[in-house]
């Protein structure tokens, strides 16, 4: 941003801020999310909702499947699943073959326990809940957490709500001058490591998988609120990163 | 920057704290108009928000930029083996329960 310009602008890839506001669907065409792309034009939206609808229903006939303990079913489930939950798995706990047990787990779970799930939310997000309760579940009994204390690369303000370090440097447009797209990822695959292991669940399953902070819900056992603080530390601790990397201070 | 309390803030203007607090609603869209209001008056008189805000955004986007669903044909050979294995095991069992019921 031109500092010496009295109008304040966002620069979200020249979306303003009214296009972010308004809009309903996420990023991968789920309820609920959000807003780093254009707005989505209303025959769009239609058609998406219709594709989402279809989704609803196969995924209601898998299910069924399922609990008659069609195997065809199970074979279906992973081809439709397996890649996402794998990912989820490998970023919370960071290890392939951790991460191949828990896909065993999941899917043995859900063929073998078809019929507990009643549809109180989609069958995804129940699969997202086996893939975190075992990832979590590992965590815990392996006692291994490489977790940093936050604190460093939170924003500071003071008593009267200011940020404490100012101005505040909008490095939003020169981290891509400055580190290549693998370079980025990779320093932010590292942070995340560095959160706590439900906290990088939740972020993980919010702005990797784009589920909404209803379905983190579900599929964490956190509260929506809960879901939301946790996010937004988590979005906070890996900011703070990336300024210090770019030598500019968290705050 | 912000007003503040000694320069006349209103009491329903937002500080630069509070609004960092609402950035998880604000980017699903889901500020209520009022707060929505308020959120953009200070954003129009704070620069430091808006270079906040943008780095946060920036912050989300290049982290869901790590999205994969990519699985290793590897992995996927081993997973589908174990998974057939399990379920012929199973399916053993119940042709020998179903063979025992009918002697």
């Amino acid at each position: 941003m031109d500092r010496n310009s009295s109008k304040t602008t966002l620069n979200n890839d020249g979306e303003g801020i009214m296009a972010t506001l308004q809009l309903e669907t996420n990023r991968h065409g789920q309820p609920g999310l959000l807003a780093l792309q254009s707005v989505t034009p209303k025959l769009t939206r239609t058609a998406a909702n219709k594709r989402a609808q279809v989704r609803a229903q196969e995924e209601l006939d898998l299910v069924s499947r399922l609990k008659a303990g069609d195997q065809t079913a199970l074979e279906q489930a992973f081809n439709l699943y397996s890649g996402k939950l794998y990912n989820v798995a490998l970023r919370i706990l960071k290890d392939q073959s951790d991460a191949e047990e828990v896909l065993q787990d999941v899917f043995l779970t859900a063929f073998r326990k078809a019929k507990m799930f009643h549809g109180q939310a989609q069958f995804s997000t129940w699969l997202y809940r086996l893939a975190v309760n075992a990832a979590l579940g590992r965590i815990r009994r392996s006692k291994k957490s490489q977790e940093v204390p936050y604190e460093e690369f939170l924003p500071k303000f003071q008593a009267d709500g200011h940020h404490a370090v100012r101005p505040v440097v909008d490095w939003s447009d020169t981290l891509d001058e400055q580190y290549s797209k693998s370079e980025t990822q990779e320093l932010l695959a590292k942070a995340l490591d560095q959160l706590k292991p439900l906290d990088r669940s939740v972020i993980v399953l919010s702005d990797l998988e784009g589920l909404s902070d209803k379905q983190i819900a579900a599929a964490t056992g956190l509260t929506v609120s809960a879901v939301k603080t946790r996010l937004h530390r988590a979005r906070l601790f890996l900011r703070g990163k990336l300024a210090v990397q770019l030598g500019h201070s968290a705050a | 920057m912000a007003p503040t309390k000694t320069t006349g803030r209103p009491p329903s203007a937002k500080t630069c704290k509070q609004i960092a607090a609402l950035l998880v609603d604000y980017l699903n869209g889901r500020l209520d108009p009022t707060v929505q209001r308020q959120f953009k008056k200070h954003l129009s008189i704070c620069p430091d928000c808006v270079g906040f805000i943008n780095t946060y955004k920036k912050t989300v986007k290049s982290t869901a930029a790590l999205r994969s669903d990519q699985l290793p044909p590897k992995v996927r050979d081993n997973l589908l083996s174990f998974l057939r294995d399990k379920l012929r095991r199973v399916s053993a069992v119940i042709v020998y329960l179903l063979s025992q019921l009918a002697a």
